[in-house]
């Protein structure tokens, strides 16, 4: 148990630690528009690092997330223009299935998790060409139909903040109170001692990636509304940023921990951190050597307990388990 | 009520802020800097700004297909306060949202070379890029002697500058040298190394080929590397504008030629057009600057101070 403190925490004060030094060095940080700005920016992160988390539970992880998302919002505007508003559901549809192939891959073919979700990324960046025209973005014919979902204001924010803030919330709820949830974290933890109590493991490591594929199929409804248009190209470097925020959120590299607030405020660390640097005008090249050292920088201190933990106890085998 | 009381109290907090600003500061959001044409305008913009003591604030969205990224940059741009906007824009449709916004703030936004979507945007700072591809077509077709077979390597699609440089090449062709039949295009390569695997190919199904178009010239020179990789003499490139590598190649007798187009002069209109909308006054929709042919008989002779950054500028 005094493990959990630290795990979100970590993530809480280099959030912190973001706000107060920009606010500090530059003016205009610190202002409602601003917050609700960067909130709007991370909704696609957010949904994308969620569900990397459910993936990295159980021991995985899925590179394929921001190719995923780049297919489901080519599905999604496609879907939209030939059926109606229905039709965005060929987004969350395509991610689900994307997820539930990964799951195949890895779960019962037994690929390894990198070999896998590369070839569904690289499979996914291919049909999301092939679908849209040769990789042309694909222009809903009524874009102010959702755009106001990313533009518009519920209580300040715009109303696809408040609706992945729920979404994650439910994720939450499902992993920590749920049996499935339980079982989720339980595989991830020991597979050995889940099997022997009659998990059926590979059914439960297939369900992660599921969620995984499912929220990256969110996150691509969302990169639709931000955009109007389905982005077939779009979101390359987003699995590394979400895998990132994951770890930072406190997710552990070796599964058995999920927490989803962590991983949140991960995401809002890292898209916080991106915010600032351009609100600061530091040189763009400059200021992707600046992110990547912050997040190994963040990724290291949110390791290091479990890894003082592990020191201390004397054993590398000893897994610790919030 | 004390969320609601904290909430007020923040935006007070930023119209103060907002009020306190001074001196103008253009935000320049570009779709990548790895690309030498945005090199080439950045220097253009950065160098009118140092003159007018106006403050940019660059942001790079790192790629042609990171549309996610720009649209949260412009949204960034927008809560710094900047004056106004100069977009190069990764998709002119799909940022045409978060334009809209800034645009619904009284920020003015002017596009460059691909510029958003929207009707409302202050101006459009281009080059003409039809005559950008029918300077190809005069100088390829007349390279490889008015007959034979050519490969396009056209660019993305979608893109105004790639389409229309392309329809100038294909139309001027098909009037001037109806002798000359395109045997291939491909619009998938947007860059060097992917325009290197796209010729590569060409080099086995094509052996027959006499000439190549290419969108631009980073593209060329990976064409020309698969072509003299392949051992294929006797083959004539054209391509567009001219960077330090596209100057080699012409010096060296690689590239026929280059149609070129004033990239510096258009990122200076650029800022010179967002300063001025700024300040609320008037200025032109659309601001054209026009094209010219470089070979190996003109090329110590131009300009180039209007037309590449210098070879060793950084951005």
């Amino acid at each position: 148990m005094t493990l959990r403190l630290p795990r979100a925490t970590v993530a809480l004060v280099c959030l912190g630690v973001v706000w107060l030094g920009f606010g500090l060095l530059i003016e205009r940080v610190w202002t409602f528009g601003n917050l609700a700005s960067v909130a709007s920016q991370l909704t696609v992160l957010a949904l994308l690092a969620a569900g990397q988390m459910a993936a990295l539970t159980v021991r995985g992880f899925d590179i394929s997330v921001g190719a995923t998302a780049a297919l489901a919002s080519t599905a999604a505007a496609l879907g939209a223009n030939a059926f109606g508003p229905v039709g965005f559901l060929a987004g969350p549809l395509a991610g689900l299935l994307v997820g539930a192939l990964n799951g195949f891959l890895v779960a019962r073919l037994k690929v390894q998790p990198i070999i896998a979700t590369l070839g569904t990324l690289i499979g996914c960046r291919g049909l999301a060409t092939l679908i849209s025209d040769n990789g042309q973005v694909v222009v809903l014919t009524d874009p102010s139909a959702v755009t106001w979902l990313a533009y518009g204001r519920w209580l300040g924010f715009a109303p696809s903040v408040w609706l992945v803030l729920l979404v994650v919330l439910v994720l939450a709820v499902a992993i920590h109170g749920t049996v499935a949830g339980r079982r989720l974290v339980m595989v991830g933890s020991n597979p050995g001692a889940a099997a022997l109590v009659g998990i059926d493991v590979a059914a439960v490591e297939a369900g992660a990636y599921r969620i995984c594929g499912l929220f990256a199929g969110l996150a691509g409804l969302v990169m639709v509304t931000r955009a109007g248009a389905g982005l077939p190209a779009d979101a390359g470097g987003l699995e590394l940023q979400s895998i990132a925020a994951a770890v930072i959120g406190g997710t552990s590299l070796s599964g058995g921990v999920a927490p989803v607030i962590g991983t949140l405020l991960g995401a809002g660390f890292i898209q916080s951190l991106l915010s600032g640097l351009n609100l600061a005008g530091v040189s763009p090249f400059s200021a992707e050597i600046a992110v990547g050292a912050v997040i190994i920088a963040a990724a290291f201190v949110a390791t290091a307990p479990a890894l003082i933990s592990r020191i201390r106890s004397g054993s590398t085998n000893q897994r610790t388990v919030p | 009520m004390t969320l609601r009381r904290l909430l007020l109290a923040t935006v007070f907090a930023a119209t103060a802020t907002a009020a306190s600003a001074e001196g103008a500061t253009i935000g320049f959001s570009l779709p990548s800097l790895a690309n030498s044409f945005w090199i080439s305008a950045h220097y253009g913009v950065t160098s009118a700004a140092e003159g007018k003591g106006v403050e940019v604030v660059v942001v790079d969205a790192g790629g042609d297909g990171n549309t996610v990224q720009q649209i949260a940059q412009i949204q960034d741009l927008i809560q710094r306060g900047v004056d106004a906007i100069v977009i190069g824009a990764t998709n002119g449709q799909a940022i045409a949202p978060v334009v809209g916004q800034a645009i619904a703030m009284g920020i003015p936004v002017v596009g460059l070379s691909s510029p958003p979507a929207n009707d409302d945007i202050a101006a459009i700072v281009s080059a003409d890029h039809y005559d950008m591809g029918k300077l190809q077509a005069q100088c390829l077709g007349k390279a490889i002697g008015g007959k034979g077979e050519v490969a396009m390597m056209a660019g993305p699609t979608g893109q105004q500058w790639s389409d229309r440089r392309a329809d100038g090449f294909r139309e001027t062709l098909a009037a001037d040298y109806p002798d000359v039949e395109i045997v291939a295009e491909s619009r998938l390569a947007d860059n060097r190394n992917a325009a290197l695997g796209v010729a590569e190919d060409w080099t086995q199904r094509f052996p027959e080929i006499d000439g190549v178009y290419s969108a631009t010239d980073d593209m060329a020179a990976g064409v020309i590397s698969a072509f003299d990789a392949a051992g294929l003499a006797d083959v004539a490139f054209s391509a567009s504008n001219l960077s330090p590598t596209a100057q080699e190649l012409i010096k060296s007798g690689k590239l026929a030629c280059t149609s070129i187009q004033k990239i510096v002069a258009q990122g200076k209109a650029a800022l010179e057009a967002a300063v001025t909308a700024a300040e609320g006054g008037a200025i032109d929709k659309s601001i054209v600057t026009p094209a010219l042919l470089v070979d190996e008989s003109n090329i110590d002779g131009v300009d180039l101070s209007d037309v590449v950054a210098p070879s060793d500028y950084r951005p």
